[in-house]
Order: C-alpha cells, then structure tokens, then sequence
C-alpha cells in the first residue's frame, strides 16, 4: 500500500464520510474485507497521530489539515512539514526549497508504512514562514511545544446516563490483566464500555454517576491513582531545554494531542523498542513534563 | 435566454417548410438589397436602411439581419472543416451569394466584409440595449478580425444552448469565480464523454482538436452570464429538523442538529410564535432557549419551516425515515447517511411495507424485527435492522433515503468499485493516478473465465467469473485522461488523473471541506520560540550577549545518535533557542566572529564582566569594530571602558 498516494489521494478529497475513505483504502489492502478495514483504521489513526488529518468519530467525518511548517525541537535545524499533500505542493517543496525525504520504518504485522517524513533544511525562520505562505498553509515556531503546551489535564467527560443495561453486553477495564471484560452488574466504580451502533462507548462510574470519556483518557485516569511510572525520559542532550527519548509503557495509551505533541517532535510515529515499548525521539524535556501532567504521571527522567 | 442567431441549410428547411428552396430564397432576398458591384458603395441601399433605423425609435432590430442570416449560413457549412479559417470560409461565401456564374456582388461582400462585422457589432448593440426584453448576446469576434462574428452564430444551435445550462448548474459556475475557456473546455469533454443530447456538429468541434478558440470564447461568455444571472441573494444557512423517539415510551419530538455557522436564531413560525435555539455547552443538537418545536406522531409527515435572520429551519415529509441510538441522549434519532454494518431503526410508510420486507430480507442481517404494533400512525417500524456491507440488488425506486448506502447496482454485470476516487464537478467515474478502481466479475456459477480488455488492447487478461475483483491498477501505469475496460462485452468508462482535482471547477477543493463538525481542537499556534541558527563545523559556537555585558556561549553539540538510525540525514546548520533578555548574537567558526544579529534594542549597560566575557569583548571587537551598527558599536565602546577602568 502506497501510504503516500493515500495521503495525496485525502489531499484532494478535503474531507468527508470517514466510511467512504476507509472503504477505498482496504480496497488497495490484500487480504479479507474485516482485515482490511480494521488496517484501513489504522491506516487513518496513523495519519491523524502524524498530524496530516482531522478525524471526528462522532459524525463519522474526517478533514484534510492545511500544510503546517514548524521547527523540530532540539539543535537539529529542520523544519518539519505535515499536513495537505497534493502533488503541487510535493512539486512545490521539490523545486523551491531543500527537503530531505525520511523514509519511515514499516508498522503492524503487514509491514505497512506511514507516509514519507518531509523535513526542510533552512537559514532563516523568513524563509520557512515564505515555504509555508507558497504552499497555502502555516508556520509555528514549535508546533510540539505550543500543543504540549496547551494540554488539559485529563478530566471526566460529561454526566451521562451510561450503558444500556438492556442492550449488549457491558463490559469492564481490568487494571491488573490491562483488558476489558465481560460483567453481569456495573456497581463497582471504573472504566466501561458497550458497543452502540458498532462502536464501542466509554464511561467511568464514580461517586455513583455516570461520565462519558473515552478509551485512552478513561485508562489515563485509571492508570492516575497507580504507583507505577509510565513515562521514561532519558536524556540525550543537555541544555536549557534537555532532549531525551521517551518511552511510554504500552499499558498506558496516550490520547490524540498527547501523541500529536510527540510525533511533532521528529515527524515520525511512535518506534517501538526491544521491550515492545511506544519510543518517542528528540522529546524536549519542558514537553515530556506537559504531557505527562496532563495524563496525571509521573514522569521519570534519567 | 441568450440570443443566437444559428442558421444552416438543416435549421432553413425546419423554418420553412413551404418553401422549395429556402436558401435560393434567402440568398435572392439579399442580392436585392445590395449593389451588384464590388466596390464599397455595395451596401448604399442597407446603409439609408440603417439611416432610417436610427433616425426612429430602434425597437425593432437593424435592418440587417437577412444578410448577416447569409453570413451565418455561409459559415455553417464549413463545421465539418478541421479548421475555421478565412481560406475555409470566403470561399462559402462567395459561393452562396452567387446565383450562378454572376459572383461580383459575393466577391464584394467579400472584399468589403469589413463593413459586415460593422453591421455585426451594430446588432450586438442593438440585442445589449434591448437585453432586458431579449437576452443577452452571444455575438463575439474571438480572435478572429472578421469572420468571427458569423462563425460565433454557427458554434452552437439553440438547443446545445440549453444543454449547456445543464452543464453550467452541474459545475456551479455561479459559485465560483472566473474560469479560463481553457479549463471551461477541459470540464465540458469531460462532462460529454456521455451523450448528453447535443447536436452531432457541437460535439464534434468540442471533442476535435486543440481548441476551437471561437468555442472557448462562446461559453466563456455564456459562463459569464450564467454568474451574473445568477440571484446573488444573501443564502441562510439550511438547518433540517431531526426526528428524536425515546425509547422508553416511543414519543417524538424534533431535535436541531448543530452547525458551525449558527450559534443562536429566533425563527418565526407564524402567527406571532418563536422558537429560540442556542449551541449547547455539549451535545450535538441545539437548545431550545425559547418556544417550543413541534412534537408528538402526527408531525411525521407534516412539513414544517420557520426561517430566521441567519438560517431556515425546515423539515420534509419523507417516506421512510432511518433513526440510530444518539450517544448522548440514548433517543433514536435520524440520519442521513446510513451504513452498512451499524444498527437502524426504520420507519417506513405502510404502503411500502411489502417492498421494504424484499429488501432487508436481500440486504440485512436476519436479526432485525418488524413491530406488529402500529407504534405510529401510516407507518410500519423495523428495529435492529444492520445491513450488510456488499452490492445489494433493490427492488424498487421509492427506497428514498436509502440510495447513500453504496453501489446499487445489478449483481450480475461487472462493475467498477474500489480505487481512489476524485471529487467531479462534470460526473462519471474519475480517479487519482495510482489508484484505478478494481472490476468486480460477477459470479457465474461456473469455471467459466472473462477476459478483462482495458482500452482495446487484446486479447485481454482471462479472470474467473466468481465474484472476485480485477485490479486495474496493477495493469497500469495509466496516463490521464480517458478508459475504458470491456468486460463480457460491457464497456466500463473511467478517468485517471494525475492532479487530483482536474475534474473539478478551479477553487472547488476548497470549499469542499466541511468543518462544520469539528469542535475546536488545540492548534499549534501560542509559543513564539526564537532561534539563532549556525553552520556547523569549525569547532562553531553561537554566543549571545546581553545588555549588561554578560556573554552566553553555546558549543556546537554533537548531533544525537538517534537520527541517524532514524534515517534523518545531518543538518548542516544547526540551532538554539534564545534565551529570554539577549539582546545580540554572534557566531563564531574557526576562531572567527560573524557580524552581530540584534535580537533586541536593549541599549548597553554594563555592569562587572566575568573572565569570559572580558576575553570575549576583547576577541570580538577586532573581527566586528568596523560594524556600522551604531548600537553595536556603543556596546564596543563599553566594553572597551570597561576593560580601562579594569571592569
């Protein structure tokens, strides 16, 4: 699967039915159709993590983002650009400017790829703010620390009336075996789910009431009240802001922004080390300690 | 409607009919209003014609129009020429206006045919001020001096006039803003590549050649029109009621969804009543801050509209209506897009009862129920209905509502699905290079094989008709444009483009994103960082001074392992952040300072300098004492002080 072609294919699509686009992507997968659209799933999540699309599971609708040219942390002088990629734009960063082409490294069971990496050697941040007007998008100075930096603390969703004990069948997190499962009665408090129209919905019960969150928060809030550590920083690079690489326990999925921040920190998505662990590259320590606020962690920094 | 004055020898006979030769007619009415000369003087009797004309009150046309009918007539037979040329088209003319071998009054007209675009001008006036009444004028002279104004008649018949309007609502040519006749022509191929009921002589000068730059110029006018023409009224925003049934007691009532565009409206619903709807603090239908929405079974079919400042709220009767579970209120609630694989509840008419048991008892999962209960009157409700994700047959046409769900299509005939496929403006199948769709070969039943034939080129790859899919993209690469693949004798047509909005109206993409469901999600903008950047290399080093005199200095760091194994190549500058009160910074490479970058206006005010600062001052002022940044320099000649007074 040409992951590329996929991203210019959104490009000029703009948006619409996430259905639709998942439909045509398992078109280009080998395999059986429930296999491929869960891929084509992942597909889409990958390309929202990279920070290329806007999906909106609600509404089941998605959107292209505009081209967005930012600094990479750290002392390496590139940008990074993510976003809309037509052919005019490629075109464009090929002729008018000196981009290097970071091929990623291969995902999942099926070897799948992300689309290519695009970083933008510079002199000044003046040109990188004129790349950014040529391709019709924006330019931050540090997309990975302005998002870090506007970080919510994970809270509880809005009340709700929580799951339907008439409809299918409600399941329960289970901290100790990190798994949802299967329960006749929903009066202890904790994390929950029960699939509706075919997609799962999530609710804690605290206090009694019923809150809607969703998957990664509703754990992130769980995982809060452990004593374990979760988030590894281990410095690679001194200075006023230490860069390090991240590693972040599997047990604890970080939700949309949280990953977002750090994919912004390299243009890649997560690798995964020896020990099966989500690592993040050329974190900046002020953005790993955001992040890590915001889930409520500890963030260990060695 | 525009004017046009298209004649050939077809269009003479159909007016009249009780004529033997009409165009012997025609040609014997203008010989007699003109000199039988070639000199200038061949059009004496028009002119006091055209002198009496102007000398009245004009309501009727220029009494020119016999004659320029000629010059039209002339020009329609030489459509099927490949060319419009004036080599191609004097020579009709002489030949039509000549009764036998007398030509001197053609070889006139000819000669002095200079004094006919006049007449031709004259008439574009005349339908311009009368353009109320008329319509506007398709008179043009392209880029041609002369010919062009009768050639510009003979482009289009009346009847391709109005097929073009079909063709200027699909593209929505009022929307958007002014089209080059170039990718006007391009969008109108496209869009024709099916028969859309023009005349044989229209498509033939739009699909041949390069170009025909007088046609370019007609529909780039017609385009024109169509935008003008167009009401430019202020449009509300369209905000459909959505039915809302509770579970619990089956009751209904009528919900707004949310849309970006409009936070609060009061709507009139007559007879002095006005409802009020706010965005929700969440939730994704709006409050009701002020009246009331109508409510209860008997509103299911009724229509309902109120229109406010800023939108118009309104509900159609529909025959079948499709509800899933709301989220956050637990209602059913309606949708327009329905999914295969999700779970509906369906209310349908019961006069459509039988037709919609065919259907899902085809397309849906078998575990849905038929409520036997008349839970509201004239309907029938289905409940659990899930349908499965495949091509489907239906059984009738009044399914409205139903037809979002994919391919409704035939099962027995191959067809095309998958691929990527482009947003069209002009129709038919279009996709981006790279990503042609697949054939689907239906099942046979058999071990029997099709040959799949793309673009003519046999003998064709077999494939097994068992329902499996053929992908075309493997048998590319294709080039843009047109192609067809032939299955069994059925010809699929489909286009492959390498940017992917060549079937679109230039500026269409844009507008083709809707936010309007995203809630606003953290974006990147906030922290203003600044960096200094530096070449590497040469033991480099960035140093930033500060008012008071104190110096930072920042060595090149080494570049970190792990974006080599990463696959980032090494920059070969490399950058710090600046810290909070520098007010310059210098490089330096190979013991060499570059000049001063001034980060702010601070002015100087030293204080005590450090060792290093003192070694600094004394090392940077011989590489940068010829700055002619006078703030620079003031900071120098502290330094310099300083280092007198022993600072």
């Amino acid at each position: 699967m040409d992951a590329d072609l996929i991203l210019r294919w959104l490009s000029y699509r703009g948006g619409g039915s996430i259905s639709s686009v998942k439909k045509s992507i398992a078109g280009l997968l080998d395999g059986p159709e429930p296999r491929s659209m869960t891929l084509a799933t992942s597909v889409l999540s990958r390309l929202e993590t990279l920070g290329h699309i806007d999906l909106e599971r609600e509404e089941s609708t998605w959107r292209i983002r505009p081209p967005l040219v930012t600094h990479l942390p750290g002392s390496m002088a590139f940008a990074l650009v993510v976003g809309e990629r037509t052919l005019e734009i490629a075109d464009e960063l090929d002729s008018n400017s000196s981009v290097h082409i970071v091929e990623p490294q291969p995902w999942g069971a099926h070897s799948l790829q992300d689309p290519v990496t695009l970083l933008l050697e510079y002199d000044t941040d003046t040109e990188l703010r004129e790349i950014a007007a040529r391709l019709g998008g924006n330019f931050r100075e540090s997309a990975a620390h302005s998002l870090a930096a506007q970080l919510l603390p994970i809270h509880l969703g809005a009340r709700t009336a929580g799951p339907n004990k008439m409809g299918l069948e409600i399941e329960m997190y289970a901290t100790r075996t990190n798994t949802f499962i299967h329960v006749e009665s929903t009066r202890r408090e904790g994390l929950y789910r029960q699939k509706i129209n075919g997609r799962f919905q999530h609710w804690i019960l605290e206090s009694g009431s019923w809150y809607s969150t969703t998957r990664s928060e509703g754990i992130c809030l769980l995982l809060s009240e452990d004593d374990c550590t979760y988030l590894r920083l281990t410095i690679v690079e001194e200075g006023e802001d230490p860069i390090g690489i991240l590693e972040v326990d599997p047990r604890l999925p970080l939700p949309l922004q949280q990953r977002r921040a750090l994919t912004y920190c390299t243009g890649l998505h997560a690798a995964q080390s020896s020990a099966g662990r989500p690592t993040y590259y050329n974190v900046p320590l002020s953005v790993a300690s955001l992040l890590a606020n915001s889930a409520h962690q500890y963030l260990q920094v060695d | 409607m525009p004017i046009i004055l298209f004649l050939d020898d077809d269009e003479l006979a159909d007016i009249c009919p009780e004529i033997d030769d009409p165009v012997e007619s025609l040609r014997s009415a203008v010989l007699s209003e003109l000199r039988q000369t070639d000199k200038p003087t061949i059009f004496d009797h028009i002119d006091r014609r055209i002198a009496a004309w102007r000398a009245g009150g004009q309501d009727q046309p220029p009494p020119i129009l016999p004659l320029l009918a000629a010059t039209v007539l002339a020009g329609g037979r030489m459509q099927r020429d490949e060319s419009f040329t004036a080599g191609a088209y004097y020579p009709r003319l002489v030949d039509l206006m000549s009764p036998g071998r007398n030509s001197i009054t053609a070889h006139g007209l000819q000669k002095h045919f200079d004094q006919v675009a006049e007449m031709w001008q004259l008439l574009d006036r005349w339908i311009l001020a009368h353009q109320e009444t008329l319509g506007p004028s398709t008179i043009v002279q392209g880029s041609y001096s002369r010919i062009g104004y009768p050639l510009s008649q003979t482009v289009l018949k009346v009847s391709d006039r109005e097929r073009l309007s079909d063709f200027f609502a699909r593209i929505r040519s009022d929307e958007h803003s002014e089209s080059s006749p170039q990718e006007l022509l391009r969008l109108l191929r496209m869009w024709m590549s099916k028969p859309k009921g023009f005349s044989r002589t229209f498509v033939e000068v739009v699909q041949g050649g390069s170009g025909n730059l007088l046609l370019m110029a007609v529909i780039s006018k017609l385009a024109a029109q169509e935008r003008s023409e167009s009401a430019a009224y202020k449009r509300r925003v369209k905000l459909e009621l959505s039915m809302s049934i509770d579970p619990g007691t089956w009751s209904v009532s009528w919900v707004v969804p949310v849309r970006s565009e409009v936070q609060r409206d009061d709507f009139d619903l007559g007879g002095g009543a006005i409802v009020t709807l706010a965005t929700p603090a969440y939730g994704s239908v709006y409050d009701v801050v002020a009246g009331t929405l109508p409510e209860g079974a008997q509103t299911i079919d009724s229509e309902f509209k109120a229109v406010g400042a800023g939108a118009v709220l309104s509900k159609k009767a529909r025959p079948l209506w499709v509800l899933r579970t709301d989220p956050f209120s637990g209602n059913w609630q309606s949708v327009a897009l329905v999914e295969p694989g999700e779970r509906y509840l369906l209310l349908v008419r019961n006069t459509a009862d039988q037709d919609m048991q065919d259907f899902l008892a085809a397309n849906a999962e078998p575990d849905y129920w038929r409520h036997r209960r008349e839970l509201f009157p004239g309907r029938t409700v289905y409940e659990n209905v899930c349908l499965k994700d495949r091509s489907y047959k239906t059984s009738q046409d009044n399914l409205v509502g139903l037809a979002g769900l994919g391919d409704v299509e035939s099962a027995s005939s191959p067809t095309l699905t998958n691929g990527l496929p482009l947003r069209t403006d002009v129709g038919g199948r279009h996709y981006l290079a790279g990503g042609e769709p697949d054939v689907l070969i239906p099942d046979s039943g058999s071990e029997a094989f099709a040959l799949v034939v793309i673009d003519s080129k046999r003998p064709g790859q077999p494939v097994r008709k068992n329902g499996s899919t053929f992908p075309l993209r493997k048998a590319g690469p294709f080039v843009d444009g047109k192609h067809t693949v032939e299955v069994d004798g059925k010809v699929l047509e489909f286009f492959v483009h390498a940017i992917g909005d060549a079937a679109q109206m230039p500026g269409a993409r844009a507008s083709a994103t809707d936010t309007e469901n995203f809630p606003n999600l953290p974006t990147e903008e906030g922290l203003q960082a600044r960096y200094a950047l530096c070449r590497r290399g040469q033991n480099a080093a960035m140093w930033f001074i500060f008012p008071e005199g104190r110096v930072l200095k920042v060595c090149e760091p080494k570049i970190p392992r792990f974006f080599s194994s990463l696959g980032v190549p090494n920059s070969y500058m490399w950058k710090v952040q600046v810290p909070d009160g520098a007010s310059w910074h210098v490089t330096e490479r190979g013991g060499k300072f570059s000049d001063p970058t001034r980060l702010s206006a601070q002015e100087a005010n030293f204080g005590r300098l450090n060792g290093v600062a003192q070694a600094f001052w004394r090392r940077v002022a011989s590489d940068t004492i010829t700055s002619p940044d006078q703030k620079w320099r003031s900071y120098l000649s502290q330094s310099m002080e300083g280092s007198i007074r022993g600072r």
